[in-house]
């Protein structure tokens, strides 16, 4: 399989499936025959989101709300950053990950959730599979993963600073924009770590999403409950 | 080669679909060939098939059966309406726009 084939199936994947599987084929064989420029490819990958808004995807929808959530912390982190503890605390330090950065207690817990939800969401109301779900959570986590991947680009571009700040520290007198990052041991994490940070999550979340796809199986649908129940107080003929 | 332009009439991908499929159906390859020749407008493949998507889902334009992997698309009788009422817009407003540039 040659690369041009490679990265056309890789196009693909930004649409939904139902999308594909109607009009996948005819799409690739219309790439194949077109020079795969920036333009082509940007027009490609947009479209692609564009159908995925519209067939309204558990992961897609999940993932936006997780995107603009993480969005929301670290624009509230750089813009109104609260003293060490405060609830604009995104990343601290961590001896156990690799990178040795981890989403802060609360935030995390949070986000466990949605990667559950999304699971459940996959595989109940969508008929998924359960590695369906567990895909799913991994992309909504990539989602809520990508305003971190772009705080850490522009640190390693030097567009905004790194501030660590202690316990007993102030978040106030910093100047510049600054990421502010709580650490109690003045651990000072690098910008690659921040990029690489979401993508350490991404095996996590796909663990998460297969839990949520397992409880959906074995939790009886709605309408087997009804049945089960009228069959229950029916008189036996 | 001109790219699609970011207002006027030629704007719309699904019109100029629309426009292509009025004489006979064509599959995405051919709308696209079609609409670079006669508008000198070349649409994205992206944008192509989101358009078609969304005409096909207005009921506007109906996929023929497969001939291979190249799906032959076909304008509706709705979609000839909407064609055709547009592009009367279209002339309404330009014959009023160009009668009173003459005036002026």
């Amino acid at each position: 399989m040659n690369f041009k084939r490679r990265l056309i199936e890789s196009l693909l994947r930004s649409y939904p499936v139902e999308w594909r599987r109607e009009y996948g084929a005819e799409l690739a064989d219309l790439l194949a025959t077109h020079t795969l420029g920036i333009r082509v490819v940007a027009d490609v990958l947009w479209s692609g989101v564009q159908q995925r808004m519209r067939s309204r995807e558990p992961a897609t929808l999940l993932g936006c709300v997780a995107m603009f959530a993480s969005f929301a912390l670290l624009l509230a982190n750089v813009v109104a950053p609260q003293p060490y503890g405060g609830w604009t605390t995104v990343l601290e330090p961590s001896s156990m990950t690799f990178p040795t950065v981890r989403v802060s207690a609360g935030v995390g817990e949070v986000f466990s959730v949605l990667f559950v939800c999304c699971g459940y969401w996959t595989c109940r109301h969508r008929g998924g599979t359960q590695s369906q779900a567990g895909r799913a959570a991994a992309t909504v986590c990539l989602l809520a993963g990508i305003p971190v991947m772009v705080v850490g680009a522009l640190m390693l571009l030097g567009v905004i600073g790194l501030s660590v700040v202690g316990p007993g520290g102030s978040a106030f007198a910093l100047n510049g924009v600054s990421f502010i990052y709580y650490s109690a041991n003045g651990h000072s994490p690098s910008p690659l770590s921040v990029i690489l940070f979401p993508l350490s999550r991404v095996p996590i979340a796909w663990l998460w999403g297969l839990l949520g796809g397992h409880v959906a199986r074995w939790t009886p649908s709605v309408e087997t409950a009804r049945q089960a129940k009228i069959r229950r107080w029916s008189i036996p003929v | 080669m001109a790219r699609k332009p970011k207002t006027g009439p030629a704007s719309d991908p699904e019109l100029l679909i629309l426009l292509s499929l009025a004489d006979a159906p064509k599959h995405g390859s051919a709308i696209m060939n079609d609409v670079l020749t006669v508008c000198d407008v070349r649409l994205g493949p992206g944008t192509l098939y989101t358009a078609i998507t969304r005409l096909v889902e207005r009921k506007l334009i109906a996929p023929e059966t497969i001939s291979g992997r190249e799906r032959p698309y076909r304008i509706t009788v709705q979609g000839s309406k909407t064609l055709a009422a547009q592009l009367s817009d279209m002339r309404r407003v330009a014959s009023i726009g160009l009668a009173r540039l003459r005036t002026a």
